[in-house]
C-alpha cells in the first residue's frame, strides 16, 4: 500500500467536528474538505459557527469530538507541525502598539523559525507591497485600522504559510487597500498556497473564491463553486440569493 | 399542545433614566464589576473591612475620655489632614487626566440626548467618590464607634473627609487643566505620575526621619504640639464637629464642586482624540530563537511604556514605607533589608508577570505560533523575573557589605517569591489591557490578598532563617498550601 502523495492531500479536512460552549453547540458534527491551491469562502450568519471552526483549525480551540487535518497533519496530534504551515488572521489585527512594523515582522519570523537571511528580504518586500515601507521603523500606536490590518496580513505572510486562514480580512480597509490585499491573496494562491476566509461581503466571495461553503447552526448546508450553488435556481441567481435562502432556512 | 411563550421582558430600572444619580450609579456599577462572583467579593470586602473595624473600635475606645475638641492633638490632626489632602490630590490627578481620554464610553454618553453638563457632573462625582471611598472606609468605623462612646460631634468626620476629597478633586482639575495647556496631554500625564512618585518618596523619607534625623523629627513633632493659628486649624476643628469651621469647610467643598464642574467641562472639551505622535525607532533585528524573540518582545514592550514603568515605581515606592514599618521598627538592619528585598522583588515580579501574561496584547498570535506552550511560558517568566532579580541583586550587594549570609539567602528566596507570585498570576490570569495595570487588583481582591500573604510568607521564612529559628519552614509550608489551593481552584478557561 502506498502512502498518500502529500501534494494531492486536501489543505483542510474536517470530519465530524463538534464544539459546545456551556449548553450551546457552536459546531455540530461538521464535515468539510478544502482542496489545496484554492480560495475557499466560508459563509454564514453571525453565530453560525464559522469563527469557532477556524479557531479549532488553527489550534486555538479544542474540538469536543471529530478530527481535523491540514495537508494530512493531524491538528490535535501534531499541533506544532500543523501550526508551522498555517497563518491565522482574525478580524481584529493581532499587533503590539509599542513595536514597529519591522520589529513585529522580525518577532513573527522568530516565532515561526524563519532564517534571518530569508525573513529580512521577505519583510522588506511585504512592507513595500503593502505601502508600509516608510513606516517600518515607526511604532504602530498611531496607525489607522487599515494600516494595522495590512501589517497583520504581512505578519501572516512572512513565513510563507501553505494555508492562510483569514477571518473577515477586508474589514476596515479602504477600497485601495482592499484591492491590494485581494491581489496579494490571489498571488499567493497562484504560487500554490490555500486561502480559507470568512466574509460578510458576498461579492468578494463570489469573485475571489473557487469554492464556497455555507454554514448554519454549526453544520455545512451547502458547498460548491458559484455555478454549482446556482444549479436548479433561476438564471442570474447571485450568491446573495443563495446565501439568504440557505443560511436563514 | 404548545405553550405560548411569554413576551421577553427586561427588569425595569428603579431610578429616573439619564438622571444625574442614574449616570453616577451606571459609572460606579461599571467600575465595581470585578472578575469574582458575589461570594468572592463579599469575602474580600469582609476581610478588608475587618481591619479598619477592629482598629477603629480600639482607637475610639482609647480616646473615649478625650474632650470633644482635644486642643493638645489639634496640630497633629491638622498635619494628618494636610497629608490626606496631598494624597487625595495625587489620586484625583491621575483620575482627572484619564477623564478626558477615556473617550469611547464618554462619547457614547455625550451623543445621547442628555445634557452634557450632567454627563460631566456625573463623571466628576465618580472621581470624587473614588478618591474619598478608601479613606471613608478606613475612618468611618473610628468615627462611628467614637459616637457610640460619647463623641457624637465626631460624626462630622466622614463629611469632612468627603469634603476634602471634593476640594482635592477641584485642585487636581485646575492643576491638570493648567498643566495640559502648558505641557500638552502626554507630558502632563508623565508629570502627574512623577508627582505621584515624588509624593510617595517624600512620605517614605518623612517616615524614615526618626532613623536618620531624630533631632529634626522630634523638633517637628514638638511644633505639632501647639494649636495651629486660625484658619489653619479649621479643618481639624471641623473634623471634630466644631460647627463654625464645619460650615466653612462644607461651604468650601460646595464651591469646589462648582469649580470642578466648570473646569471639567473645559478639560473634557479640550482633550484631543487624535493619533499618537510617531516615534522613530532603530532598525529591527531579525534572528534568534522563539525564546529569545519572545523575551526580547516582552522587554521592549516593558521598556517602551514610561507610564507603566512609573506606575510600577509608584507602587513600589508606596510599598516601601509600609514594609519599613512592618520589618524595620525604625531600625534598618541587613536581616531586615534582606527580608524586605524578598517581598519587594516578589511584588515587582508579580506586577511584571501580570503584564506579560494577562496583558498579552496578541494572545491568539502566540497560541497560533508553532512554539510549545512551555517555551512561551519560560520566556515570559524570564522577562517578568529579570528586572526584579536585578533590583534584588543590587540590594544584595548593599546587604553583603554588612552580612554576607543575609545577602546569599536573599537571592534564592527573592527568586522563589517572584516565581511563586508569577505562577499565581498565571493560574489566576484573565485577559486584560496593559492600560488596566493600575486597576488589576480591583478586579480580584482575593488574588490581591493571596499575593500579599504569599509574599509575606517568603519574607517571613527569610527572616526566620536568618534569626535563626526552627519555625522558619512554617511560613514556607503556608505558602505551599496557599499555592496548592490556588492551583486546585484556579479558573480553567474553556478551550
Amino acid at each position: 500500500m502506498h502512502a498518500p502523495n502529500p501534494l494531492c492531500l486536501p489543505a483542510l479536512q474536517i470530519r465530524g467536528v463538534t464544539k459546545a460552549f456551556g449548553g450551546h453547540t457552536a459546531v455540530d458534527g461538521l464535515d468539510l474538505t478544502v482542496p489545496a491551491g484554492q480560495i475557499y469562502a466560508l459563509l454564514g450568519h453571525n453565530g453560525a459557527g464559522k469563527t469557532t471552526t477556524l479557531r479549532m483549525v488553527t489550534g486555538l480551540a479544542r474540538p469536543d469530538a471529530g478530527q481535523i487535518s491540514l495537508f494530512g497533519i493531524d491538528v490535535l496530534a501534531e499541533p506544532i507541525a500543523a501550526k508551522q504551515i498555517t497563518a491565522w488572521l482574525p478580524d481584529e489585527p493581532l499587533l503590539y502598539d509599542k513595536l514597529t512594523p519591522a520589529e513585529y515582522l522580525a518577532f513573527i519570523a522568530g516565532l515561526w523559525r524563519v532564517p534571518p537571511a530569508d525573513a529580512q528580504p521577505r519583510a522588506a518586500a511585504l512592507l513595500q507591497q503593502l505601502g508600509l515601507w516608510d513606516k517600518r521603523d515607526i511604532r504602530c500606536e498611531g496607525f489607522s485600522r487599515g494600516m494595522k490590518q495590512k501589517l497583520a496580513l504581512a505578519g501572516a505572510l512572512i513565513h510563507e504559510p501553505r494555508l492562510l486562514i483569514l477571518d473577515e480580512p477586508l474589514t476596515g480597509l479602504d477600497a485601495a487597500a482592499a484591492r491590494l490585499v485581494k491581489d496579494l491573496l490571489l498571488a499567493r494562491v497562484a504560487a500554490g498556497a490555500t486561502v480559507i476566509m470568512t466574509t460578510h461581503i458576498l461579492e468578494v466571495a463570489e469573485r475571489m473564491a473557487q469554492r464556497i461553503g455555507i454554514i448554519r447552526s454549526g453544520r455545512l448546508v451547502a458547498e460548491g463553486s458559484m455555478a454549482e450553488l446556482a444549479v436548479g435556481r433561476a438564471a442570474g441567481t447571485t450568491l446573495e440569493d443563495v446565501f439568504l435562502e440557505l443560511a436563514a432556512a | 399542545m404548545t405553550a405560548m411563550a411569554a413576551p421577553a421582558r427586561l427588569r425595569p430600572g428603579r431610578m429616573g433614566q439619564a438622571s444625574l444619580a442614574w449616570l453616577i450609579c451606571n459609572d460606579i456599577r461599571i467600575k465595581a464589576r470585578g472578575r469574582e462572583g458575589r461570594g468572592g467579593r463579599i469575602i474580600a470586602i469582609g476581610v478588608l473591612a475587618l481591619l479598619p473595624l477592629i482598629g477603629g473600635a480600639l482607637a475610639a475606645w482609647h480616646v473615649r475620655a478625650a474632650p470633644t475638641i482635644p486642643l493638645a492633638v489639634l496640630g497633629q490632626v491638622s498635619a494628618a489632614l494636610a497629608v490626606l489632602l496631598l494624597v487625595m490630590i495625587s489620586s484625583a490627578f491621575a483620575h482627572v487626566l484619564r477623564l478626558g481620554h477615556d473617550r469611547g464610553e464618554l462619547e457614547l454618553l455625550l451623543t445621547a440626548p442628555i445634557p452634557a453638563a450632567r454627563v460631566i457632573a456625573a463623571r466628576i462625582s465618580g472621581v470624587q467618590a473614588v478618591v474619598a471611598l478608601p479613606f471613608l472606609l478606613l475612618t468611618l468605623p473610628f468615627f462611628a464607634f467614637s459616637a457610640l462612646f460619647g463623641h457624637g460631634f465626631w460624626l462630622a468626620g466622614p463629611f469632612v473627609v468627603a469634603a476634602i476629597a471634593v476640594i482635592a478633586t477641584a485642585i487636581a482639575l485646575v492643576l491638570a487643566t493648567a498643566l495640559e495647556r502648558l505641557l500638552g496631554p502626554a507630558r502632563a500625564k508623565t508629570a502627574a505620575q512623577l508627582a505621584g512618585v515624588l509624593l510617595g518618596g517624600s512620605m517614605f523619607a518623612l517616615g524614615q526621619t526618626p532613623n536618620f534625623a531624630p533631632a529634626w523629627f522630634e523638633a517637628r513633632m514638638r511644633a505639632l504640639d501647639s494649636v495651629p493659628p486660625a484658619p489653619l486649624d479649621w479643618p481639624a476643628r471641623a473634623l471634630l464637629g466644631d460647627p463654625g469651621p464645619l460650615l466653612a469647610v462644607l461651604a468650601l467643598a460646595a464651591a469646589a464642586a462648582f469649580v470642578s464642574a466648570r473646569f471639567a467641562a473645559t478639560h473634557i472639551e479640550a482633550a484631543p482624540a487624535g493619533p499618537a505622535a510617531e516615534k522613530p525607532t532603530r532598525a529591527a533585528y531579525f534572528g534568534g530563537s522563539p525564546f529569545s524573540v519572545m523575551f526580547g518582545k516582552e522587554m521592549k514592550l516593558l521598556g517602551r511604556d514610561p507610564e507603566l514603568i512609573s506606575q510600577i515605581g509608584q507602587q513600589l515606592v508606596f510599598m516601601v514605607p509600609v514594609l519599613a514599618l512592618i520589618f524595620t521598627d525604625g531600625q534598618i538592619t541587613p536581616v531586615r533589608m534582606a527580608t524586605a528585598g524578598v517581598f519587594l522583588g516578589g511584588a515587582l515580579a508579580s506586577s511584571l508577570a501580570w503584564l506579560v501574561i494577562s496583558a498579552e496584547d496578541a494572545p491568539d498570535l502566540i497560541a497560533a505560533a508553532p512554539v510549545p506552550a512551555g517555551q512561551v511560558l519560560r520566556a515570559k517568566l524570564a522577562a517578568a523575573l529579570s528586572p526584579p532579580m536585578l533590583l534584588v541583586l543590587a540590594l544584595a550587594a548593599v546587604v553583603a557589605t554588612r552580612d554576607a549570609n543575609a545577602a546569599w539567602l536573599m537571592l534564592p528566596m527573592a527568586a522563589l517569591a517572584g516565581l511563586a507570585a508569577a505562577m499565581m498570576q498565571l493560574w489566576t490570569r484573565a485577559p486584560a489591557k496593559r492600560s488596566a495595570f493600575r486597576q488589576r487588583y480591583k478586579s480580584s481582591l482575593l488574588t490581591a490578598m493571596g499575593e500579599f500573604l504569599l509574599l509575606g510568607c517568603f519574607a517571613g521564612t527569610t527572616r526566620l532563617l536568618l534569626m535563626p529559628s526552627w519555625w522558619a519552614p512554617a511560613p514556607l509550608l503556608l505558602a505551599g498550601l496557599l499555592m496548592g489551593g490556588i492551583y486546585l481552584f484556579r479558573p480553567r478557561p474553556e478551550l
